[in-house]
């Protein structure tokens, strides 16, 4: 529980890139990010030489947006289990033989298990620094100037505003609770639903309190989008975004580990 | 000028359920006066205050806010002119960062976005929280929190503000702090407090309510010395130290 | 549940996508013609709210371990199911873009499985038929639990089914789906108690709020809506036996020369055919290579080397350069 806290605090911006001079428009970098998901997703999960050279996105990116790479490879890992556990299937059961390198047989289903681990490491990785650097309410805002509705970018920027308050509020009362049952390890269904049910009531209430304070300073209905400090889209956000894609595209196109065959 | 004022008259007020919370409540507060609203836990001060600003309506009776009655097609309008902070801050700022909340109200009132960036750092000048302006609330101190959500309300330039227990769950700077800003400001107040030494300091008269009915409107030291009163308000006039009946 | 990008191919992600887009710009113009603006800070504070009760673990009997909600059927019995959607919708967002649950292109499959199937479907045509005004704690469990199981199973099969077409895992389809309908039932059971319990303490205490929303479904709009899902249904079952008996080889093979980049035979070359030979020609299946290993060495070498150059030369400019201070997020 205390690193989903803590993953709440980190997902502010604090930097951002500098390309050819100018600042590169929040826009530039998610759209970067989807294209490159798009195409690696499209390699098949066999081919690693090929995905293998994907990995230059998040390696040259990182430092441009300020963050170290090594940290990012590392916070990536954290999906490691996760995508260890859908693809360890592949080498129990395709045990089709592909390569023989002195004696030993490289299957297809090793192939297949180490392209769906590299998959999950990279988009997880470009992923993060999306969120290091702009921030979640900054990735928001991005979406939303991308065409995102208003009303899910509101919704997504006010269940992220309460999230902290409510889980506070929730672990107050278990522990409250907690602190009388003389040692159960877990809550009974009854009195679960009797706490989650105080907390959701609270929750009407806080939101019919939240709905006051916003009529009460002039609300209709629109809510509206406030902002001092809005990045323009210079030429040097488009050149980032074709080179990029371009790489991608490069690379999915032309094995460069042929090279070194 | 003299026109800021808030006038009950036999305001009653009904909840769907059928609960009475205010029965023929009638006062005046006339411009520039900072008034005290006392009463114990279930009294009626919220549902009072709530009828300020048109959030509720009363069942009989009228509410006039500077000459403009309050119903639902001048809502607009008394919002602007009735600033009201709510007890809890975190239900007053709901916007991703402290200057959108702040701004929220000025772009309600659809001005343009140069005015609205100056009265976001008027505001936020006023109660001393303009270094604040990008940050979250989420990672705000309790008394940061208080100072904006009042902020919030200011940057709408209103004439009259409503404050609801402004003072609690403060410690005690930080109490000094924000009853000091509401000493300066030159707004009709109307504060529903139970924090004495703030009556003391900021008030001049005093409303009392119990079970909705409006049982006195005096200056505040006829208030404290009316034994009675002190009874139904539940308050123990020995237990009141020196130090707050003095004004601290 | 949740899908990482992993497991997913492109198109299958960005179908997914689609649909969940549609649905959701539906949700939203839905949601402005027929509620008031009170559902603005209700859906904000209830999807904070389920990310809090999806903290508290309750103890599932005779297992000795715990359990926790997804919150669909819950959130549509007082939200109704348009503004349950985008709110499950935006939770499951979050999820992904700060929990690391769930992958970035995956999110259009997992916001469909999720939260589609409870608030879309398992609440207006299971949950509501079943309790409508009978507000008896029997009556309440019984809508509850039959509405969470089918949502739940319904994921479950989705999620086979975007695997399948994605041909991700080698795993062969009929295992798959059995294992994943399985691991549900009693999962959608305990969510359904879960959800239960939740409701019958606010229809205590609380029945108001049990008709919050004006886009709770009518008896017509439900019926029509059995049909359709049922017609639907039965269509693409149709199809996918056929499918499957047409060739013997096995669906999973063929579904995934259709959905991955594999050669592709071109009978007169076009510019797209020459690029699909091209694919063809480079992308590697091992045998080719005397020494295949070598490839992957050398690409490693590269990512390294650029890894120690970026590193020392970028941070090095940055330094010099200005970094705009976002929030640093630190309580005072």
């Amino acid at each position: 529980m205390q690193n989903k806290v803590f993953a709440l605090d980190m997902a502010y911006g604090r930097t951002s890139a500098r390309f050819f001079g100018a600042a590169i428009d929040p826009r530039a970098s998610i759209l970067v990010t989807v294209v490159y998901l798009c195409v690696l997703l499209g390699v098949p999960a066999t081919h690693i030489d090929i995905l293998l050279w994907f990995a230059l996105y998040p390696i040259i990116a990182a430092p441009l947006y300020g963050l170290r790479y090594s940290r990012i490879l590392l916070k990536s890992l954290i999906i490691l289990p996760l995508v260890v556990l859908i693809g360890v299937f592949n080498p129990i059961l395709d045990k089709t033989p592909v390569a023989d390198f002195n004696g030993w047989h490289i299957t297809r289903g090793w192939l297949l298990f180490i392209g769906v681990v590299l998959r999950g490491l990279l988009s997880m990785q470009c992923l993060l620094i999306l969120i290091d650097t702009m921030g979640f309410v900054g990735m928001v805002d991005g979406m939303r100037r991308l065409g995102l509705p208003r009303f899910l970018a509101t919704q997504l920027l006010m269940v992220f505003r309460y999230i902290k308050v409510l889980i506070e509020e929730g672990l107050t009362m278990r522990n409250a609770i907690a602190s009388r049952s003389y040692g159960a390890k877990h809550l009974s269904i009854r009195l679960w639903g009797t706490l989650v049910g105080q907390l959701f009531l609270r929750s009407i209430r806080r939101a019919e309190n939240v709905h006051n304070a916003m009529l009460a300073r002039g609300f209709t209905g629109e809510m509206p989008f406030y902002s001092t400090s809005q990045t323009e889209w210079h030429l040097s956000s488009t050149v980032y975004l074709v080179s990029w894609s371009a790489i991608f595209v490069f690379l999915r196109l032309f094995n460069l580990s042929l090279l070194f065959v | 000028m003299s026109h800021h004022y808030i006038e009950f008259k036999n305001v009653s007020y009904r909840y769907p359920d059928g609960k009475e919370a205010l029965k023929d409540v009638s006062f005046r507060i006339s411009h520039g006066e900072k008034v005290a609203l006392i009463g114990k836990n279930g009294a009626g001060k919220s549902t009072l205050l709530l009828q300020t600003n048109g959030l509720l309506l009363p069942t009989e009776g009228s509410v006039d806010i500077g000459g403009i009655p309050v119903t639902k097609k001048t809502l607009k309008i008394v919002r602007q002119t009735v600033g009201m902070v709510f007890q809890n801050p975190d239900d007053q700022l709901f916007m991703p960062t402290v200057e959108e909340d702040v701004a929220f109200g000025p772009m309600n009132m659809k001005l343009p976005l140069e005015e609205v960036k100056k009265r976001v750092e008027q505001a936020l000048k006023d109660v001393d929280c303009l270094d604040l302006a990008k940050r979250s609330p989420m990672n705000l101190s309790g008394g940061q929190r208080r100072r904006v959500a009042i902020a919030t309300v200011l940057s709408m330039n209103p004439s009259i503000l409503v404050l609801d227990e402004p003072t609690s769950n403060l410690d005690w700077k930080v109490r000094d702090a924000v009853a000091q800003l509401i000493e300066g400001f030159t707004h009709t107040c109307l504060i529903a407090t139970h924090d004495i030494g703030i009556i003391k300091r900021l008030c001049r008269r005093a409303i009392v309510i119990d079970d909705g009915r409006l049982i006195a409107d005096k200056p505040v030291d006829e208030v404290f010395a009316d034994a009675d009163l002190m009874n139904v308000l539940g308050i123990d006039p020995e237990g009141i130290s020196d130090l707050c009946l003095n004004g601290g | 549940m949740h899908l990482s990008d992993a497991l997913l191919s492109t198109p299958v992600a960005l179908t997914g996508g689609a649909v969940a887009a549609g649905l959701l710009a539906t949700a939203g113009k839905e949601i402005k013609e027929k509620e008031n603006t009170s559902i603005i800070p209700l859906m904000g504070v209830l999807g904070a709210f389920i990310f809090a009760a999806q903290m508290i673990n309750f103890a599932i009997p005779g297992t000795g371990s715990s359990g926790h909600v997804i919150g669909g059927v819950l959130l549509a019995a007082f939200l109704g199911p348009w503004a349950a959607f985008v709110t499950i919708a935006s939770v499951l967002i979050i999820q992904c873009l700060i929990f690391a649950d769930g992958g970035l292109l995956a999110l259009g499959c997992n916001l469909i499985n999720m939260g589609v199937t409870t608030t879309l479907i398992a609440y207006p045509l299971i949950y509501a038929p079943i309790v409508r005004r009978l507000r008896s704690p029997w009556v309440i469990m019984l809508g509850s639990v039959c509405a969470c199981v089918v949502g739940l199973e319904l994921g479950a099969f989705l999620v086979s089914v975007e695997t399948l077409l994605s041909g991700v895992s080698a795993l062969s389809w009929s295992s798959f789906i059995s294992i994943m309908a399985m691991i549900h039932l009693p999962i959608g059971v305990v969510e359904g108690i879960a959800t239960a319990a939740v409701i019958i303490f606010v229809a205590r205490t609380r029945p108001d709020l049990l008709s919050l929303s004006k886009t709770a479904p009518s008896r017509k709009t439900v019926r029509r809506a059995v049909l359709w899902f049922a017609g639907a249904t039965a269509v693409i079952a149709l199809v996918i036996v056929w499918f499957a008996s047409a060739n013997p080889d096995g669906l999973e093979w063929s579904i995934e020369k259709v959905a991955g980049v594999e050669e592709i035979e071109q009978e007169h070359p076009t510019v797209v055919s020459l690029i699909a030979g091209k694919i063809s020609n480079t992308t590697s299946i091992m045998p080719e290579y005397e020494n295949p290993l070598s490839g992957i060495a050398g690409a490693v070498f590269v990512l390294f080397v650029v890894w120690c150059l970026t590193s020392f030369l970028i941070k090095t400019k940055l330094k010099e350069g200005d970094i705009k201070e976002g929030n640093p997020g630190h309580a005072e």
